[in-house]
């Protein structure tokens, strides 16, 4: 066709034409292993790391209102105040102070919070600390701030960073820690009293602290969502980035924010002007309605998840695969080794020949690999013939 | 009868729940008059005490033991889909499966679980003898000692009668009818309904289009449209 000839036509041939920097960045393991079930009908996905769940109506409706009334401009830098004084209120539930002035900014999700926050305090050389495994942007963003980045694997520890661990890969160059509990991908929480002793060291060595909580209101049984930022003199040192994507099932309104100290929202609030002027208008009025009416669909949520969790798990235990318990968001890490298969030949095989598709453990870093990734936010029905499909696959290499 | 396909996820099962009967009632013993005692009266009085004691602690472990089984995560499991199994059920709520059988039982015995049905969505069926249904505002005089509930007794025990509800407002019982046609309807309320003596008037409104009922909506939604990301 005479478009794709023109296109060839005009390639680029120039040598150096990319950044060195993004063509070392290799492309997301789990949207790789995506690509394989594209178009397959016949596949169920365990592998969205996402609710199943639409928007709560309240909240629809209300994005729905605005519109209608032509809210469509751009808003603060910041985000609208009414959002930022709800969020000031909603932290402070879980012991957390921050002026909505100045300390409180809404994002373009969670993620642009992360990159946000890493390039407003990473220099070259600077060493992070990251507890993996984790979620799969945290390590690119990171290295296009030049930052080394300091693999600690969790694997051996119910997958969740001890004190004694982080003091330990602590050295003059570390500027920050990376932490996010519950997990993306295990669903495991770092108890409060190890926090407390986290807190500890990264008081002692006057490190940041990135603490990722967007899973914070998918917490199951006795488990209690704990915040590193709520012990006494860690404001300072800590960013607490979240969202609404998870609890609100707002994936798609790609609506996030970040609280941090004035001091460092002043650098964070000059990238995000620059990169991305503010969230879209609509989706913070749809948040700031989750945050005034959305309790009650939360929990209706999260008993949902929880019951889901539970099936899973025990069916896990049941196929004989070890699995640390998910206290938290909607992801289980079930170990596959005694199949004598990698993470990646699993997934592939258990796609190809029973057909699900799960994420192998790998892709989210040290400690990953002998694990998967599987998500328990679908269908009751779904799970459970996913889960005797595993079963046959499991069987089938542990005769 | 003549079926058409169904929509994915339509033919629910679907949980009658008795409400009143989940409202738990204090069983307290009753205060005994106090008087003059006589030594034997004393010693009855002591055994009394004492038996009422033993007594009120087996009924505060029972309730103590009712409120850690969950109940209500099990109807509202069983409301939203009647055919999930003992032992999937079982699995999440963490209880074993005798527990979450013996509660059923219990619920089903209590009258709390009235009994188990499909819900059916009318517009997928091609031919049924319910294919009409009207919503009736009912004025009526009540009557001395029974108030309404002696006339609300004459017209639910009529087949033809979906619900039944006694209103505040401009008109007294709305009923909900369903029947094989309008002139069924029609004839069932002028012959039966508004010749029923202390009913003053009625007023029929036909139902055109149902969209949502007892939770469930009735209108295909898309399904599962995520896609993979690297979340």
């Amino acid at each position: 066709m005479n478009c794709d000839k023109n296109t060839k036509n005009e390639l680029n041939t120039r040598e150096d034409r990319f950044s060195r920097k993004m063509l070392d960045i290799p492309p997301s393991g789990i949207r790789k292993f995506f690509d394989l079930i594209i178009g397959r009908d016949d596949i169920i996905s365990l592998g969205v790391g996402e609710p199943d769940f639409s928007t709560p109506w309240a909240i629809r409706e209300e994005a729905y209102y605005h519109l209608e009334k032509g809210h469509t401009s751009y808003t603060s830098n910041w985000g609208i105040t009414e959002l930022r004084e709800a969020i000031a209120d909603y932290e402070g539930k879980y012991g957390l102070h921050y002026n909505p002035k100045n300390e409180i900014l809404i994002t373009i999700g969670v993620s642009e919070a992360v990159d946000a926050v890493l390039r407003s305090i990473l220099n070259p050389d600077d060493e992070i600390l990251i507890c993996e495994p984790c979620y799969v942007s945290y390590q690119p963003l990171a290295a296009l701030c030049n930052a080394k980045l300091v693999h600690m694997d969790t694997s051996k520890n119910g997958f969740y960073p001890t004190a004694e661990q982080i003091e330990a890969a602590i050295t003059p160059k570390t500027k920050a820690l990376m932490i996010c509990s519950p997990s993306n991908p295990t669903g495991r929480m770092i108890p409060a009293a190890e926090l407390e002793k986290i807190a500890e060291v990264v008081k002692k060595h006057q490190i940041w602290v990135l603490s990722d909580e967007v899973y914070c209101e998918l917490v199951y049984d006795e488990h209690k969502h704990c915040s590193i930022g709520s012990f006494p003199g860690m404001k300072p040192y800590t960013v607490v980035l979240n969202g609404f994507s998870k609890a609100f099932a707002m994936t798609g309104w790609r609506i996030g924010y970040v609280c941090a100290p004035a001091e460092l929202m002043t650098q964070i609030h000059k990238l995000h002007q620059y990169s991305s002027i503010c969230a879209p208008i609509m989706s913070q009025y749809g948040a700031l309605e989750g945050l005034r009416t959305g309790s009650a669909e939360v929990e209706r949520m999260r008993i949902s998840y929880q019951q889901r969790r539970n099936l899973m798990y025990k069916a896990f235990l049941e196929m004989g695969l070890p699995c640390a318990e998910p206290e938290g968001a909607f992801y289980m890490f079930p170990d596959i080794r005694k199949t004598g298969l990698s993470s990646e030949e699993f997934a592939t095989k258990l796609i190809e020949n029973h057909q699900v598709a799960v994420v192998p453990g790998n892709v989210f870093g040290a400690g990953g690999e002998g694990f998967i990734r599987c998500c328990y936010a679908t269908d009751i029905a779904k799970i459970k013939t996913a889960l005797e499909r595993i079963k046959a696959m499991v069987d089938e290499y542990t005769k | 009868m003549c079926w058409k396909g169904w929509g994915a996820g339509r033919e629910k099962l679907h949980v009658e729940v008795c409400l009143p009967r989940l409202i738990k009632s204090p069983h307290l013993p009753k205060q005994t008059k106090t008087d003059t005692l006589s030594e034997s009266a004393l010693l009855v009085r002591i055994c009394a005490l004492f038996v009422k004691r033993v007594f009120m602690r087996a009924v505060s472990k029972y309730v103590r033991h009712q409120e850690e089984i969950p109940m209500e995560e099990i109807l509202n499991l069983l409301q939203e889909n009647a055919r999930l199994s003992v032992k999937d059920i079982a699995a999440m709520t963490k209880k074993t499966e005798a527990e979450v059988q013996a509660i059923i039982d219990k619920l089903e015995k209590d009258g709390v679980i009235l009994k188990y049905s499909a819900i059916v969505n009318p517009e997928k069926v091609t031919q049924t003898n319910k294919a009409v249904q009207a919503v009736i505002e009912i004025q009526v005089a009540p009557e001395r000692e029974h108030g309404f509930d002696a006339i609300a007794e004459r017209i639910y025990r009529f087949p033809q009668v979906k619900s039944l509800y006694l209103m505040s407002g401009g008109y007294d019982l709305q009923v909900i009818i369903e029947g094989e046609s309008l002139q069924e309807v029609a004839f069932f309320v002028a012959r039966k309904l508004s010749t029923l003596n202390g009913v003053r008037s009625t007023k029929t409104h036909f139902v055109l289009k149902t969209y949502k009922e007892n939770e469930i909506v009735y209108v295909d939604e898309k399904k599962d449209s995520r896609e993979g990301v690297t979340a």
